[in-house]
């Protein structure tokens, strides 16, 4: 066999060899993606009670699907509904708050709410009031909240809304960054 | 005008801090506007009180204040002052620090003047509120005689 027939033939072998590397290779991306999105476990209609290092509840979560990430050990969830809890001698509000969709952190100190936030305190420390907006962070150990989205307030007889809320769920207190328009309508005449 | 009261009051503001109840005032600033009916307010900061909901205070400052609402007789009332504190139950303002008040019947300035909006009747100056200035224009100072005496 000629030295030109043996190096034909190395050659062939080359380019068939870096062929298979290549289509070994051609989706290293989804491979591991599918790992990583997978979640480890999916809840479908379930109650949550999250308590906090005290064993005290911190607030309990209602939907009807939840998936944990198995790396960042946070869970995402379908339509949440979060109930949290006045604490017991306190003078706060609880408040129901629902979503499109929800996620919560590893330790369960963060929610983050998104799409059609809908939170309502349940007045038995005051005025009912309602507050919608498109995106909320929630503490709800540290009892506040926070959004950089416009944010409405309603209460008996006003209308607030603002951008760059920050609230207190336990004592009220609150604060607009910018873009702030309150209404009174008078209650009593 | 009375009926202003029974108008909603809209507030613009550039910040606000305050508690979602009547315990605390709630506090306007970043440029402030408050509109109700025929009442007009701009100032630089302003701290609402409120009763059951409802506004009961207006302290505004910083700017000067700037104030004009419609009174029952259908005349313009226009102040200007820095601090402007209106209580909204009995619609009765004291201007303080520079004020001027500007209406059809005259025009008045000093230190401090309360002013009823529903009677329109003012008291100014006062122990150590320096001195008032008022010039009351003739009813009939607007109509000028036409030429010839006629």
């Amino acid at each position: 066999m000629s030295w030109r027939a043996i190096l034909t033939l190395v050659l062939l072998a080359g380019a068939v060899l870096s062929g298979l590397a290549l289509w070994s290779q051609r989706h290293p991306e989804h491979s591991t993606e599918a790992a990583a999105g997978r979640p480890d476990y999916v809840l479908h209609d379930f109650e949550l009670i999250s308590l906090d290092e005290n064993g005290r509840e911190s607030f309990t979560l209602r939907a009807p699907r939840l998936a944990r990430d198995p790396d960042q050990k946070t869970l995402d969830i379908a339509t949440p509904l979060f109930l949290i809890p006045t604490q017991p001698g306190s003078t706060s509000d609880a408040w129901q708050i629902r979503s499109a969709t929800g996620w919560v952190s590893a330790d369960g100190s963060e929610l983050r709410l998104r799409g059609k936030v809908a939170a309502t305190s349940d007045g038995r420390n005051g005025p009912v009031t309602t507050m919608a907006t498109d995106q909320l962070n929630v503490f709800p150990k540290a009892k506040r909240a926070e959004s950089a989205t416009l944010v409405t307030i309603r209460r008996p007889g006003s209308i607030l809304r603002g951008r760059g809320l920050e609230v207190s769920l336990a004592t009220k207190q609150y604060s607009f960054k910018s873009e702030v328009q309150t209404r009174y309508v008078p209650t009593r005449r | 005008r009375s009926s202003d009261r029974n108008q909603p009051m809209d507030i613009d503001a550039g910040a606000t801090s305050g508690t979602l109840d009547d315990r605390q005032p709630t506090v306007l600033s970043g440029g402030v506007t408050i509109k109700q009916g025929t009442l007009h307010i701009e100032a630089g900061q302003a701290t609402v009180s409120t009763r059951g909901g409802d506004p009961v205070r207006a302290v505004l400052t910083g700017g000067p204040v700037r104030l004009r609402q419609q009174m029952d007789d259908g005349t313009q009332m226009n102040a200007v002052a820095n601090k402007v504190d209106y209580d909204l139950t009995t619609e009765i303002v004291v201007f303080t620090d520079t004020v001027r008040i500007q209406q059809p019947r005259g025009s008045l300035s000093g230190e401090r003047v309360v002013y009823n909006m529903r009677t329109g009747q003012v008291n100014s100056g006062g122990e150590g509120n320096g001195r008032v200035k008022m010039r009351i224009v003739p009813r009939n100072a607007g109509t000028t005689p036409a030429p010839g005496g006629g």
